[in-house]
């Protein structure tokens, strides 16, 4: 049935196989002159990049939350710029939908000058900010492939600002979500459509201004295509593109097969089911057999029908491509193809593989788990082999605000925070991690923004920004540190403010091979503040990083600890909000850290006296930040024995161990405590002993 | 048969199928079993890690870079000759523990055999 809601399309990640077509034309490629031509294609790409980051409006279209890629004709992604792979992967999906229902619909079709928008949560597999826009590109009559750009534009008319909402309970409060709509015809933008979509929405600026910078992306993608095909010839065009992708995923193979077989585990939790504080897991279990990787997502808690703790499969499964292609496999071209060497088995019914009415708001949530749980597996497979490459991830909990209202300016305005460009990095085998890095979706390209420009536009006064102390995981090589914020409601009534993310409560980002994980992220609300009054005489009690505010509390008002989630409520002018970003998890055990890398880091501030002392166990002259070696070797030593007199055999500690259970209060959408098993699986790619439609 | 590393703190040792420590090379268990099942094992009190809370002044409540004991514990893997800290797991109180690797030895073997000590 055309237009069909398609529980099936979102399955189709991995690359279709080559057309009679595509293997005629890749029959003459040579791989330097291949290499040669694509590099072409990337820079293409880039170029439209950089025009969506320039022309858009929301927060993530101007720090860099984007992506433009080539798709085969068939829809697989063959070339992508930008760090923000799972949006061109998942794009795939959209455009497979559009072959399947609109190519040959006559009341639809595909023309030369179309355009189609995309951000239905269940095809494209991730949240309704999410939106993509896609155009065939036609040579003399021929499609021959589509070009795609997608942008999260953090306003989609949900129930809460910021398109990202803590509290919504289904799909249909979640705001806009369209399966493929033409959104322009014959190079024009059907102006009742955006006008449509501008009534939906709380600020029709930034969504206008995204939609436009994505069409004028696409549209000097397709003029700098069209002489390069023309001049190659397009059988050799679409040659080159399934070519790429089948070398991508050879080349994968090829170094998975040198690592170990065997089985590697990993758990990870979430700690918020919407606007509740209560836990959900996300297990991975990955066996390695010979050159392909099966990950099987088995034990992961069940989904939360009326909860945004949800995400489509296709979305965990993409998401998985931004460690893949930005730090394990970055050597190789960036296209679908990563994926052919993997298969996936997740639970249906489980919130990795949720059906389509439950809220997919929070799937970024579920995503973060899932890759976490893939990237801590693979570390583990891999390093034998290629301790290089080993990498513990960065901070995954978004940990950022939103807010919606009327700005200084009369204006509408509604999105997300920069700051969840401001995570650090992971430490790595052999250096700490970036601090302040970026998002850890979009390596390459996002950053927080500038707080100028920020406080232009929004009813803002950022009272610090900096690296945020300790949000490291310690170790041997130390994580990168995130970013601290403190924000006063400022020229304006009020606004509403709330956050997005999690890992208030709980370690989100683990360490690696001792390594420990990042700290809990508060994040608080001071309420009829003082601040006003202490800005007016430059008071030197104003606090400039997120310790000093909550040690020294010389901002008087009414703290409210609210973390990551709170639901976006009032907040007046004056008021002030204040929390900070995750840093990325530590490497190695952390009395192993030379001692004068630990003085650096409190010379640089990024971690506290408290932190050398205490974690890393360094003796030191406290005005001069000279370690004493000779006291820390003796403390580190001490610490050792300690260890061996503290800790107990293994089937002792787990007789104990596993006694203890959370409160029921806290596991009541855990699911069956400890593991919950399921009985039908969807399977994204070939699963021994499975057939294909097999449940 | 050398050893081979597997971790940053564990290797094996494919002649003896023996899990040793990478510090002190000190066996730990067997090879075809989960090394952490030789480890010893202690639950870290998370504010040693992370600090203690910082009390709020006006209210009763206090602000935490340590992660809730209700929500999350941590877990120290040691290894028993030389205390070096093995691996670090972060779990909700009485979750099993993960396994985290379990090899294919023979395929290990396999791979390793005619390699010089």
């Amino acid at each position: 049935m055309p237009g069909a809601i398609d529980y099936e399309i979102g399955k189709r990640l991995h690359p279709e196989p080559p057309t009679r077509e595509e293997l005629d034309n890749m029959k003459d490629i040579e791989p330097t002159s291949a290499g040669i031509f694509l590099h072409k294609l990337h820079t293409i790409a880039s170029e439209g990049n950089e025009t969506l980051v320039k022309l858009g409006a929301s927060t993530g279209c101007r720090w860099g939350d984007t992506a433009c890629a080539i798709y085969t004709r068939s829809g697989d992604s063959a070339v992508c710029a930008s760090g923000l792979y799972f949006h061109s992967v998942l794009g795939s999906t959209d455009v497979k939908y559009i072959m399947k229902y609109w190519l040959n619909d006559p009341s639809v079709g595909v023309k030369p000058g179309d355009a189609f928008f995309c951000n239905s949560p269940y095809i494209r597999g991730t949240h309704p900010p999410d939106m993509g826009i896609y155009a065939p590109i036609f040579y003399r009559g021929e499609l021959l492939c589509w070009i795609g750009a997608v942008v999260h534009t953090g306003e989609c008319g949900a129930c809460e600002p910021g398109g990202m909402p803590t509290g919504s309970r289904s799909m249909y409060e979640e705001g806009l979500q369209v399966p493929a709509l033409k959104i322009a015809e014959n190079y024009r933008m059907k102006e009742d459509v955006l006008n449509y979509f501008n009534h939906m929405v709380r600020d029709p600026r930034a969504l206008t201004l995204d939609i436009k910078a994505r069409m004028a992306c696409l549209r000097v993608v397709e003029k700098r295509l069209t002489p390069v095909i023309e001049k190659a010839s397009p059988g050799y065009f679409t040659g080159v593109l399934r070519y790429v992708i089948q070398v991508t995923g050879e080349a994968a193979r090829q170094r998975i097969s040198t690592w170990n077989d065997g089985t590697y585990r990993f758990v990870q939790f979430i700690d918020t089911v919407g606007i509740l504080h209560a836990l959900t897991k996300v297990a991975v279990k990955l066996e390695k057999k010979g050159d392909h990787l099966y990950f099987d997502y088995d034990g992961s808690s069940p989904e939360v029908s009326d909860r945004v703790a949800n995400s489509p499969g296709s979305g965990v499964i993409g998401v998985n491509t931004v460690y893949l292609l930005g730090h394990l496999f970055y050597d190789l071209p960036h296209n679908s193809g990563i994926l052919e060497p993997m298969s996936f088995r997740l639970p249906d019914g489980s919130i990795v593989n949720a059906s389509r009415e439950s809220p997919k708001a929070g799937c970024a949530y579920v995503h973060e788990a899932g890759s976490l749980s893939v990237q801590y597996v693979l570390q583990n497979a891999i390093y034998a082999t290629s301790p290089e490459r080993t990498e513990c991830a960065g901070n995954r909990g978004f940990d950022t605000l939103s807010y919606g209202g009327v700005n200084q300016y009369g204006e509408p305005f509604a999105d997300a925070g920069a700051e969840m460009n401001g995570i650090g990095f992971g430490a790595r085998s052999y250096l700490d991690g970036v601090d302040v890095a970026g998002a850890y979706f979009a390596p390459l390209t996002s950053e927080p923004g500038e707080v100028e420009s920020l406080e232009s536009h929004l009813p803002f006064l950022y009272l610090y920004r900096g690296f945020h102390q300790d949000s490291c995981g310690h170790g041997k090589y130390r994580g990168g540190v995130g970013m601290d914020y403190a924000v006063k409601v400022h020229a304006v009534p009020s606004t509403a403010l709330g956050t997005w993310g999690f890992g208030s409560l709980i370690t989100l980002t683990q360490g690696l091979f001792g390594g420990y994980g990042v700290p809990a992220l508060p994040f608080l609300t001071v309420r009829g503040s003082n601040l006003d009054n202490m800005l007016s005489h430059t008071d030197p009690a104003i606090p400039s990083s997120a310790r000093m505010l909550y040690q020294d509390q010389a901002i008087q008002g009414h703290y409210v600890l609210r973390g990551y989630p709170c639901v976006a409520e009032p907040t007046r002018e004056g008021d002030l909000v204040a929390g900070g970003t995750g840093g990325g998890g530590g490497y190695g055990d952390p009395i192993n850290r030379d001692p004068a890398l630990v003085m650096k880091d409190l010379q640089n501030g990024v971690i506290s006296h408290w932190a050398a002392r205490n974690v890393y166990k360094v003796v030191y002259d406290e005005k001069r930040l000279a370690a004493d070696a000779e006291k820390t070797k003796a403390l580190r030593d001490a610490e050792k024995q300690d260890r061996k007199k503290r800790g107990k055999k293994f089937a002792r500690f787990e007789k104990e161990w596993l006694q203890k259970k959370p409160s029921d209060e806290v596991i009541e959408y855990y699911g069956t405590w400890p593991e919950t098993r399921y009985e039908s699986f969807s399977y994204f790619g070939q699963w021994p002993g499975v057939k294909k439609g097999d449940k | 048969m050398k050893r081979i590393p597997i971790t940053e703190t564990v290797e094996i040792d494919l002649d003896k199928e023996m899990w040793c420590c990478s510090q002190c090379h000190a066996e730990i268990h067997p090879a075809r079993e989960p090394y952490v099942k030789g480890c010893l094992v202690y639950e870290r009190p998370a504010a040693e890690i992370y600090g203690p809370a910082i009390p709020v002044k006006s209210n009763s409540a206090s602000i935490s870079y340590a992660p809730q004991p209700d929500f999350m514990r941590v877990v120290e893997f040691y290894c028993p000759e030389c205390g070096s800290l093995m691996t670090v797991q972060y779990l909700p109180p009485g979750h099993p523990i993960t396994l985290e690797i379990e090899l294919d030895i023979d395929k290990l073997k396999k791979k390793h055999a005619g390699s010089s000590k």
